[in-house]
């Protein structure tokens, strides 16, 4: 999630609150984790929905408007100067361009806006694929008739951002950072897009930003120009950043955006008008219609207004800069924090009696588990993910390949249990003997059959390593489970020819004619191989393969 | 003859062999002083020999025990390696820490694993120092030195790099110097017996024996209980609070399509936790044929909102997204899935392994076990969900406890649950909230649903004290079977 650091006074001053502890306690109760540290920097984690709050200005207004000291209010646009015209580049068609005067920036206020726009640039706008966003010193923009469009990478030229040298767009994108690491996002054979003022670029996005209109620690009036690939998060992440800037109280300047069908002026300050049924917020948080008087309260400590209201609905008035709402039950939401999760109350459930018809799978995996702890076995918890190159060497072929997996150890899914015991007793040679151990666990098999082409399998694996051979032990430790089961009597043990056991001391486990498992002695070739030097013998069983023989139900 | 010198003179007997004195004081339960005076006895009589053998022992010292897992050349080694071939001294030193560093550049240089050029080190080779670490693991009680250990190249290396310490011992071994027939003779008509035996109870004999003393002294022989492993405790511990709230367990495959982990819990396709360098991905696509009605669904509202009243992501949605095999990356994935078609009320849980594309480390997992679970009931609200959140953590334990607001993208309100642990402080819990009209129209329930999840290692980890996540999956049989029961009833 995004954090935002400042410093702790800088925050007391924007939002006017002194007192840490209400400071703290509003920005929890505004979904905010925060932390100080000893510089005096309070680092506020801010959830990735509020766009608006991306910035310290955006966190000090939701602060001020939660504790009722400011009241929410609308901005108007005072003009629109500047007109862009769009011959929509085709990898980035949509831009969004406005102005905020009187911002004044200063070197504390300029790192903080570079901040937030970063901060948007690797979430919101999915590391500048899905929005970029450009900020120019408005006095230095050479004329407010822009336009937007791809020009050639070779025949254009521009100065990039903290340069001094006019170079080809081939060139910035080839030889500054910012051109290596996003210059491949936009780039459509041998054009880009660009905006241009007067013939000169002033920003390639969304790559860099010319020279020309570079923001310095004097710039007072702010040019921003947001373009993307999805024209409402385009619109949406312009309101941020005039949500911001505009809490120094200058004034909002718009533009004439002109694409060739139809053209439209942003930035788009109407406040969104939601109408929300009153009965639903009830029945959705579960508050009583006497407290429909907190209902007004809490929206406008949210920055909500109500602009009418009746026995069984109200309208409210969603400001600018909320993109994060999408139905009423966002406005739910909103009445619940502005009252406060701990002025809601609780309200217990009642337990409610389950009837268990017939044997459960955990019922049954639970027998065998006793039976097995009682045998001595120490139960084990191993991880589902393995290392292919074991499953290789084991024999085994069908199984879960991760395609991304970060590291070799953990590239595959296990097929077997008994895959994960062996890497388990692998790890367990220099103790005393013998090792007895156990896992109730699941796997993966390959299904033909199966939408998803791999299937889940309960299993059990019991094993005994130890300086000899211990077969007989396993075998009654299969024959004393099956003994609790009732279903000794039907246990077939049949000669199998599997790779990964010693050939004539293996067996396939059948009940009546149903195979449940698999029963024998790891070959010695490949314990060696394994770097194993002490002998093993083990069982594997289907729980899954038992449940079903014994309810005649499959496990779901 | 005393009743010790025959205790002693049977035990020598029932032996017959040459034994050491301290072992003979430990069987007979003897002081090696006691029993050194009764053998004196014995020899003045001439029924006895002792010889003295002066032997040597040797057991690893301290900083020996440090290099179980890695001898300070295998780390600066493997280190170099991992840094791609090149480190600088300064970096591993800072790695490492002194003296381990130092001690394994020299090695790495002497064995010519690495080499070091103007403060910079070089990766060359690394061979692992299997040999050396397995002798330093059995050297770690004091035990006889063999001569085959003695001559071996790798221990007189450990014992001149003072990781295995040697010491002379004195031993005496005693032997009956007359014959076994002559020394039953000896031996008084009242026998001394160490096991009372079925057959002497039957003939009666046991009436002219004398039941030998038990050594109170010796330590017994290691005995290992079988055991539940303490992690699937925790897991059946919450499975019971579940069950007794009238909640019905469900399950669902590792391998999915997203449309289950993602899709139907209204995350957009472009949303980052969906990017592969979170989850972990698996080659093809499900065949959704089946569930033609609810991909409608899920296209409708996630294009345009549906019939919800939502307005949706208002982008493109792609089928073959949602058709991407994937390994779920939480069990609301299940829970949620486990709601389509049903009748409310309908109470689930799932607690079950999920994962995510991380390396190991003590704070991080790349499969870990999640507990989820949903309620939907006519006139289910946000305020029962808190109520049942606050019945569930009361019935881990935690008394204390308070609500955050929160974001989930499938939830609203959404909120996180912290707990206090006493001695640990806050730690949150669970996240939770009430699924959104979009996914309920997707999943076409018919009541509102209130649903949460959380993590159990991390709690379990503060419950049972464990700082490691890793050590929770622990492949060290040791370990598991070892850890102290007593903690498990430390829950609650």
């Amino acid at each position: 999630m995004p954090v935002v650091k400042v410093r702790l006074d800088t925050l007391a001053r924007l939002t006017g609150v002194g007192n840490i502890e209400v400071l703290q306690n509003t920005l929890f109760n505004l979904k905010c984790e925060s932390e100080i540290d000893e510089e005096g920097n309070i680092a506020i984690e801010v959830q990735s929905d509020r766009i608006d709050m991306f910035s310290a200005e955006g966190i000090a207004k939701a602060v001020r408007l939660y504790l009722g000291l400011d009241k929410p209010s609308s901005i108007e646009l005072r003009g629109i100067p500047f007109k862009v015209i769009v011959k929509p580049p085709i990898k980035r068609p949509y831009i969004a361009l406005a102005a905020v005067t009187n911002v004044n920036l200063d070197e504390e206020k300029l790192k903080l806006l570079i901040d937030f726009q970063e901060r948007l640039h690797t979430t919101f706008g999915r590391n500048r694929r899905k929005v970029a966003i450009g900020l120019h010193d408005l006095d230095r923009l050479p004329s407010p008739l822009l336009e937007y469009r791809d020009v050639d990478v070779d025949q254009t030229c521009m100065i990039p951002l903290h340069d001094f040298r006019e170079m080809s767009i081939r060139k910035v994108l080839e030889a500054t950072e910012q051109g290596v690491l996003y210059g491949s996002i936009a780039l459509n054979e041998n054009m880009h897009p660009a905006i241009l003022s007067e013939g000169k670029v002033i920003s390639l996005p969304p790559v860099i930003n010319s020279d020309i209109t570079r923001l310095t620690e004097s710039t007072r009036n702010i040019l921003i120009d947001v373009t993307g690939t999805d024209v409402n998060a385009v619109n949406a992440v312009l309101n941020s950043i005039i949500n911001a800037l505009a809490f120094y109280g200058g004034e909002v300047l718009g533009a004439e955006i002109i694409y060739p069908e139809t053209s439209i002026i942003t930035p788009d300050l109407k406040p969104k008008v939601i109408k929300v049924d009153l009965k639903y917020i009830f029945e959705w948080l579960g508050i009583e219609r006497e407290q429909v008087s907190h209902i007004e309260g809490a929206l406008n400590r949210m920055g909500h207004r109500i602009i009418s209201i009746t026995e069984d609905s109200i309208e409210v008035e969603v400001p600018y800069y909320r993109n994060d709402i999408l139905h009423q039950v966002d406005i739910a939401e909103d009445i619940a924090m502005g009252i406060g999760y701990e002025n809601l109350g609780f309200e217990e459930v009642e337990p409610r009696l389950r009837i268990v018809k017939g044997l459960s799978l955990r019922a049954l995996a639970s027998v065998i588990r006793e039976a097995l702890i009682g045998l001595g076995y120490a139960e084990l918890n191993t991880l589902t993910l393995v290392p292919n190159q074991i499953l290789e060497e084991l024999g085994f072929k069908n199984y879960v390949m991760v395609i991304n997996a970060p590291s070799n150890e953990i590239n595959a899914l296990r097929s077997a249990l008994l895959q994960s015991i062996i890497i388990t007793l692998k790890n367990s040679q220099y103790i005393p003997q013998p090792v007895k151990v156990f896992e109730i666990g699941e796997v993966v098999t390959r299904c033909s059959t199966c939408y998803n082409k791999w299937k889940n399998e309960l299993r059990v694996c019991w094993a005994i390593m130890n300086s000899e051979t211990r077969f007989e032990e396993v075998h009654a430790t299969l024959y004393a489970i099956l003994k609790e089961l009732e279903l000794a009597t039907m246990l077939r043990l049949r000669p199998c020819d599997i790779d990964m056991f010693s050939r004539g001391r293996c067996a396939d486990v059948y009940i009546n004619d149903t195979a449940i498992g698999v029963l024998g002695e790891i070959n010695p070739e490949k314990l060696v191989k394994l770097g194993i030097f002490y002998p093993i013998t083990l069982a594997e069983v289907s729980i899954n393969i038992l449940y079903s023989f014994l309810t005649g139900k499959n496990v779901k | 003859m005393s009743s010790s010198e025959i205790a002693v003179l049977e035990k020598l007997i029932e032996l017959n062999r040459v034994i050491e004195v301290s072992e003979l004081a430990k069987i007979t339960g003897f002081t090696e002083q006691g029993i050194s005076s009764i053998l004196e006895l014995l020899k003045s009589k001439g029924i006895v020999e002792v010889q003295e053998h002066i032997i040597a022992i040797g057991k690893a010292t301290e900083e020996g025990m440090n290099y179980l897992d890695g001898l300070p050349e295998e780390r600066v080694a493997i280190l170099v390696q991992e840094m791609g071939g090149e480190a600088t001294i300064s970096v591993i030193k800072n790695r490492l820490g002194e003296p381990i560093a130092s001690i394994g550049i020299n090695w790495a240089i002497k064995r010519g694993w690495v080499k070091v050029d103007k403060g910079i080190a070089k990766f060359i080779n690394y061979k692992p120092l299997s040999d050396h670490r397995n002798m330093l693991r059995m050297f770690s009680l004091w035990r006889e030195i063999s001569h085959d250990i003695e001559s071996s190249s790798v221990f007189q290396e450990l014992v001149k790099r003072k990781l295995i310490e040697v010491r002379t011992v004195k031993r005496r071994y005693v032997r009956l110097s007359i014959s076994l027939d002559e020394a039953r003779k000896i031996i008084p008509q009242k026998k001394v017996v160490s096991k009372l035996t079925h057959e002497l109870l039957t003939t009666g004999e046991w009436k002219s024996c004398v039941l030998k003393p038990f050594n109170l002294d010796a330590s017994p022989p290691i005995a290992y209980p079988g055991k539940r492993h303490f992690f699937k405790e925790f897991v059946e511990l919450i499975k019971d609070v579940m069950e007794d709230l009238g909640f019905e367990e469900v399950s669902d495959d590792y391998v999915i399509p997203e449309l289950w982990n993602f899709d139907i819990l209204f995350q957009a396709q472009d949303h980052p936790s969906r990017d592969i360098h979170d989850i972990l991905v698996v080659e093809g696509y499900a065949d959704l044929s089946q569930y033609s009605d609810i991909v409608e669904r899920v296209r409708r509202v996630h294009e345009s909102g549906g019939s919800c009243g939502s307005t949706g992501w208002r982008y493109r949605w792609s089928y073959e997204k949602a058709s991407k095999l994937m390994l779920r990356s939480h069990t609301t994935a299940v829970t949620a899935r486990r709601l389509i078609g049903r009748e409310p009320p309908a109470r689930l849980y799932a607690i079950a392994r999920v994962f995510r594309r991380d390396n190991p480390d003590p704070r991080h997992s790349p499969e870990f076990t999640n507990f989820d679970g949903v309620i939907m009931e006519r006139g289910f609200t946000f305020k029962k969900l808190l109520g049942l959140l606050s019945q569930i953590l009361k019935a881990l334990g935690i008394e204390k406890f308070k609500f955050k607001p929160a974001y989930f993208p499938f939830t609203e309100p959404s909120v996180e649950g912290y707990g206090y642990v006493p001695g640990y402080g806050w730690v949150e819990v669970f996240g939770a909230g009430m699924f959104r009209p979009e996914v309920l129209e997707m999943l076409n329930t018919k009541a509102s649903v209130g649903a949460w999840g959380m993590g159990v290692e991390r709690l379990a980890m503060i419950v049972y004290g464990i700082n490691d996540i890793r050590l929770l999956f622990s492949k060290d049989v040791e370990f598991i079977r070892t850890f102290p029961y007593i903690k498990r009833h430390l829950i609650r």
